[in-house]
């Protein structure tokens, strides 16, 4: 259930570079009711004239009560909202923030059943939400993780996910790099295929909950093939990114 | 409304240009863009553009036909309802009295005009703002052929209007006794949409 | 500047959306009037921008759901829309 959600203030207590490019900010949101991992906020930012931009993110901090929620921030080409995230926001700032959003492109702990994760760029943030929240949960629950980027050092999140898979509870992530891939790279090269999702994914057999997240030609075309290769449509929650605002 | 420290947004308006725009609009290098729906890819073998009234209709073009027709070119702003506007963009096309020349109507048969596109989107006009050069059914922009993204094979010019006017992928012009309510027009926005009257949504005089 | 529109998908409505539904609306099943397809808010094909959203069937791209917020007001159009139908908890 919702009730309103009402515009909140946020304010930046954290900002840690992830990539060059990315950028994860914790606010600390007095009145936060909580959120479960896959969720989803809108900010809304304003400027001195009463220009008003408005922009959806995903939490990608773990699901629970905790005030304190993190952003994962991508620098959109000739964006508007990001690059003031990214350059401008400083520790102690203030923006509007509204949520948590969405009851579709969720995952708790108790649910049941493998959980296989495709992730496209930026799209890894609400899936760093469900893994996070499963590790908390100490879910032992089994999770496949495909996770594309266009070069190595565009990964975010790469120690982290690192350490998740050392723990040996069960996590398992495959990267691919798409465009730059450098020597002595010991893991998948190239687009997220039918092969790969099958080799490295949970069976149809196996009905995993399967979440995509990315840009929306990714998920569209990931989606496709896990519909291909015998999943089942309605284990399949997808969310799309892209850019918004102003077009060329 | 809280005001964000240290967000500036994009580029707006400057002092020289602000007398230029509408009240309530930002000047942008960028095309403003509202879309209601995936972009039309029709062949120009394909494509007709007619002038109707009722289940009448009163001319058909193809496009070899329609490009052999009077062509002008103008510069014009155009102003989005989303609060962007585009200074001096180059257009060309037919304008709507040379349509209504080549058809052989010497005034419009109708009060009001509904225009069709391809994707299902409409929307309506008084004839008052279509005639006398205020609008054209626009084929090129900025000296090329105007690409499928931005409306193309062709597209309404009505720049005098909010943008959402000139209706991308226009194929059917319907000839109205009364006005109805276009695709957005139905929704909320203005009925007319003139941007020095900041009339963006229905109820604003 | 001359690529075709990428929609975004019913997610991205759904804060907006939160203002006219009490329930978590990505969860609603709709029924698109045009086609009969069925399938969550979520997964609709995301047109417009802001405040001017369309919503389409992804199965024949009519319009399902259009909403409209003007400062004033926030205009729902579901005439594109057949049912919604949203789970209560089960028994």
């Amino acid at each position: 259930m919702n009730g309103l959600l009402p515009w909140l203030l946020a304010t930046a207590s954290q900002l840690h570079e992830e990539t060059a490019d990315v950028k994860t900010i914790t606010f600390d949101v007095p009145g936060w009711r909580g959120h479960l991992a896959g969720q989803h906020v809108d900010i809304r930012v304003t400027a001195e004239d009463g220009y008003v931009a408005q922009r959806s993110y995903s939490v990608a901090s773990s699901a629970g009560p905790d005030p304190r929620i993190q952003l994962t921030v991508e620098r959109v080409e000739d964006g508007e909202v990001s690059p003031f995230l990214l350059d401008e926001l400083r520790v102690g700032d203030s923006i509007e923030l509204r949520g948590p959003i969405g009851g579709y492109f969720i995952w708790s702990p108790g649910t049941a059943g493998p959980l296989m994760l495709i992730a496209g760029g930026s799209g890894i943030a609400p899936l760093m939400s469900m893994l996070r929240t499963r590790a908390t949960a100490s879910s032992r629950a089994p999770v496949r993780l495909l996770y594309s980027s266009r070069s190595e050092r565009r990964i975010i999140y790469r120690r982290e996910l690192d350490r998740l898979q050392g723990a040996g509870d069960g996590f398992v992530v495959t990267h691919t790099l798409t465009r730059e891939v450098p020597g002595g790279w010991m893991g998948e090269r190239g687009r997220i295929g039918r092969a790969m999702l099958t080799q490295r994914g949970f069976a149809p057999s196996e009905r995993p909950h399967v979440f995509v997240c990315g840009p929306t030609p990714f998920v569209d075309v990931i989606a496709d093939h896990l519909v291909a290769i015998g999943h089942a449509g309605s284990s399949i929650r997808t969310e799309r990114f892209g850019p918004t605002g102003e077009s060329k | 409304m809280h005001i964000t420290r240290g967000f500036k947004g994009r580029a707006r308006a400057d002092a020289a240009t602000r007398d230029r725009v509408p009240p309530g609009q930002y000047v942008t290098s960028d095309f403003p863009v509202l879309t209601a729906g995936p972009t039309q890819h029709t062949a120009l073998d394909d494509w007709t553009l007619s002038l109707q009234l009722g289940g009448k209709l009163l001319a058909t073009w193809d496009w070899k036909e329609f490009e052999a027709l009077p062509q002008t070119e103008l510069k014009s702003d155009i102003h989005c309802v989303t609060k962007w506007s585009k200074l001096d963009t180059r257009w060309r096309g037919v304008t709507i009295d040379d349509l209504l020349e080549a058809a052989g109507i010497a005034e419009s048969p109708a009060g009001f005009v509904m225009a069709h596109c391809d994707g299902g989107y409409s929307t309506n006009y008084a004839i008052a703002d279509l005639i006398d050069r205020r609008a054209m059914v626009a084929t090129h922009y900025e000296g090329s052929p105007l690409p499928a993204s931005h409306g193309g094979p062709a597209r309404m010019l009505v720049p005098h209007l909010y943008f959402w006017k000139s209706a991308k992928w226009v194929r059917r012009l319907a000839f109205k006794e009364q006005d109805a309510p276009g695709f957005w027009e139905s929704l909320g926005y203005h009925i007319r949409g003139d941007p020095w009257r900041e009339q963006r949504y229905a109820g604003d005089e | 500047m001359i690529e075709d529109v990428v929609p975004l998908d019913g997610n991205a409505a759904a804060g907006r959306l939160s203002q006219l539904f009490t329930f978590n609306v990505t969860l609603a099943t709709i029924t698109c009037d045009d086609c009969a397809f069925e399938g969550p808010l979520a997964e609709l094909r995301l047109y417009g921008r802001d405040a001017a959203i369309v919503l389409r069937c992804r199965h024949c791209d009519a319009v399902n759901i259009r909403m409209l917020e003007t400062g004033k007001s926030v205009n729902l159009d579901l005439s594109g829309t057949a049912r919604i139908s949203i789970q209560t908890a089960s028994g």
